[in-house]
């Protein structure tokens, strides 16, 4: 995986970073105290296990937000590594960007479709009586935030492609 | 036969550079055509498996790995091996060992490959070790932290499964300690035999004590962890927390090396990691629901029953299938789908589940260093700058000689694996 692209200075990128290391942060920090409630507070702290995981998932899918944008998705890259740098290479991030799109199309309905399911039938946590729409929402954003990076590659490519032939 | 086909398709989209993630989804997206799944509940039970207490483990124990390089930990527990180890084959020893230290912290391969490897290639070509074979053996070697606890893939498979965390922890101890008297004993033979290797020079090497003092702390952290979950003081989640809040502590106040924009820069990088493993966590919970729907777990052990007819025959034919999975899909995969897909054939064969985590847990060590599919490899030999080739080949040496022995003995002693669990009452 990579780390690092130039998009890391754009407001976007930088925002979803601050966001994916306050979460991080709250994570760990939460889930200490959990230790510290019950060792050594004798408290129950069903409150910050709530807000443990509600910090979790929003950090999970920023987390996925963020490699989607630097492109530093896990996969097997053999084939880019034998594609020379130009057309075929272009040609081949294009197909890679057109499946990547369909799927997060779909990625996108399943996402709405439970929080549909969700809206019509609220849920709310037994500690916090947080709405359970709450968890769910991230990963909706980051279906649609996908989907317009795969976008992005996409264009991307195509332009590349072009000027190629050109 | 659907089920073949969409592997199939899997392996395809996987080897065309489409990521992991959405290869994955794509095969979700078939099948939920194919078999007219609701959509709203089907994400929804992917929610709920998100939506775990065990889970939280996961970008912790991953947080605690960046944060040892970050922090100096890394570098120093090296220095401390380093300065332990002496002779010809002290730097293979160093590999070993400390990839079993870091294993036992950090649970990730990655972070014990990019520390060791930019650490320890300079002094190995000096020395005279092979590139190839130095980078096969941090390779192998850092997969440790597959088998030793507290491991990313066990609490995976655990959470895939519905097993109990600490009891799949406690049961790939054993074949984690077979492991390592394996690479050393390996290391030993092929150093003196194979290469031309020089002893390192003593003279300038930094005091034991002092080297030791420096290490203390990041030693101690396998005690609190290992200690903490097996003392029953903490769950695997909360000891995850209380080894990456150490972890920083130790980085920022005792070696003095974790700014504040280096630690938001290791948060980042943590989510980053976990959210590409989540996504693909959380498609697999999907396809593990459709294909339990549709029995086919149950037609699997029905199809492996017919070919294999003793539990030895099973048990080798699903080593067999775990074994090539891995050489064709990333480990991740073969943990969280393709091993599961086997769990009622080997339980009707009489293996318990939690051996059967052991054994999926070496063959991903197996897998992870078998090509074409084999990202701790080329990443071994892309750190140590040497060639993909010669890693390849001095990779093969070493499956053949430790990892499928090992992979064996695991698999015909069970009380390797459940020896351990079973003493803790885990089980």
């Amino acid at each position: 995986m990579s780390a690092g692209t130039p998009q890391d200075g754009t407001i976007i990128a930088r925002a979803l970073g601050a966001f994916a290391a306050v979460n991080m942060a709250m994570l760990t920090g939460l889930t200490l105290y959990l230790v510290i409630a019950r060792d050594l507070l004798h408290t129950d702290a069903g409150w910050a296990q709530e807000l443990g995981i509600l910090c979790a998932i929003q950090a999970y899918m920023t987390g996925a937000l963020i490699a989607a944008s630097r492109r530093a998705q896990i996969n097997i890259d053999w084939l880019e590594q034998r594609l020379e740098a130009g057309r075929a290479a272009r040609l081949h991030q294009a197909v890679v960007a057109i499946v990547v799109i369909v799927v997060t199309l779909f990625f996108c309905y399943w996402a709405w479709e439970m929080l549909a399911w969700n809206m019509n039938r609220p849920q709310v946590t037994p500690a916090l009586g947080l709405p359970l729409w709450i968890f769910q929402i991230s990963i909706l954003l980051c279906a649609i935030g996908c989907t317009g990076y795969a976008i992005r590659d996409l264009v991307q490519a195509i332009g590349f492609t072009k000027e190629t032939l050109e | 036969m659907t089920v073949f086909l969409v592997l199939v398709l899997l392996i395809i989209l996987m080897s065309i550079g489409v990521p992991v993630v959405w290869s994955f989804g794509a095969i979700l997206a078939i099948m939920t055509l194919l078999f007219d799944v609701n959509p709203s509940t089907l994400m929804l039970q992917g929610f709920r498996s998100l939506n775990s207490v065990i889970l939280l483990s996961l970008p912790l124990f991953i947080l605690t790995g960046y944060l040892m390089e970050s922090g100096g930990v890394a570098k120093r527990l090296i220095a401390f091996v380093t300065r332990l180890s002496s002779g010809k084959t002290s730097i293979g020893n160093t590999v070993v060992i400390s990839s079993a230290i870091f294993g036992a912290i950090a649970g990730t391969a990655t972070a014990a490959v990019a520390s060791m490897g930019t650490i320890l290639s300079k002094p190995a070509s000096e020395q005279g070790y092979d590139k190839g074979y130095v980078a096969a053996l941090l390779g192998m070697s850092s997969l440790l932290g597959i088998l030793i606890p507290p491991s990313i893939t066990l609490i995976l498979f655990a959470v895939v499964t519905r097993q109990s965390v600490a009891a799949l922890f406690a049961a790939t101890l054993g074949p984690a300690i077979l492991l390592i008297i394996g690479l050393l004993i390996y290391n030993a033979v092929v150093v003196t035999r194979r290469f031309d290797v020089k002893a390192p020079r003593t003279g300038n090497r930094a005091p034991l004590g002092k080297v030791t003092l420096e290490a203390a702390p990041a030693l101690l952290l396998p005690v609190i962890i290992l200690g903490g979950i097996y003392g029953g003081i903490f769950t695997p989640t909360e000891a995850a927390a209380v080894a990456a809040v150490a972890t920083l502590l130790i980085g920022a106040v005792i070696y003095r090396e974790v700014s504040f924009r280096s630690f938001a820069r290791t948060l980042v990088d943590a989510s980053q990691t976990t959210g590409s493993i989540i996504l693909i966590l959380l498609f697999s919970f999907m396809i593990s629901r459709v294909l339990t729907a549709e029995r086919i777990p149950q037609n699997i052990t029905e199809v492996v029953s017919a070919i294999a007819t003793t539990p030895i025959a099973v048990i080798l034919l699903v080593n067999a299938v775990l074994v090539v999975a891995g050489a064709l899909m990333d480990d991740l995969s073969v943990t969280v789908v393709i091993a599961p897909l086997f769990l009622p054939a080997v339980t009707a064969a009489g293996i318990d589940p939690v051996q059967y985590a052991s054994i999926v847990a070496c063959s991903v060590v197996i897998g992870a260093n078998s090509p074409p599919v084999a990202p701790i490899l080329y990443m071994s030999s892309h750190v140590t700058e040497a060639p993909v080739v010669a890693a390849m080949r001095a990779s093969a040496g070493l499956i053949l000689c430790v990892g499928l022995p090992v992979l064996l003995v695991t698999t015909f002693w069970p009380g390797l694996s459940l020896a351990i669990p079973r003493y803790f009452g885990l089980m």
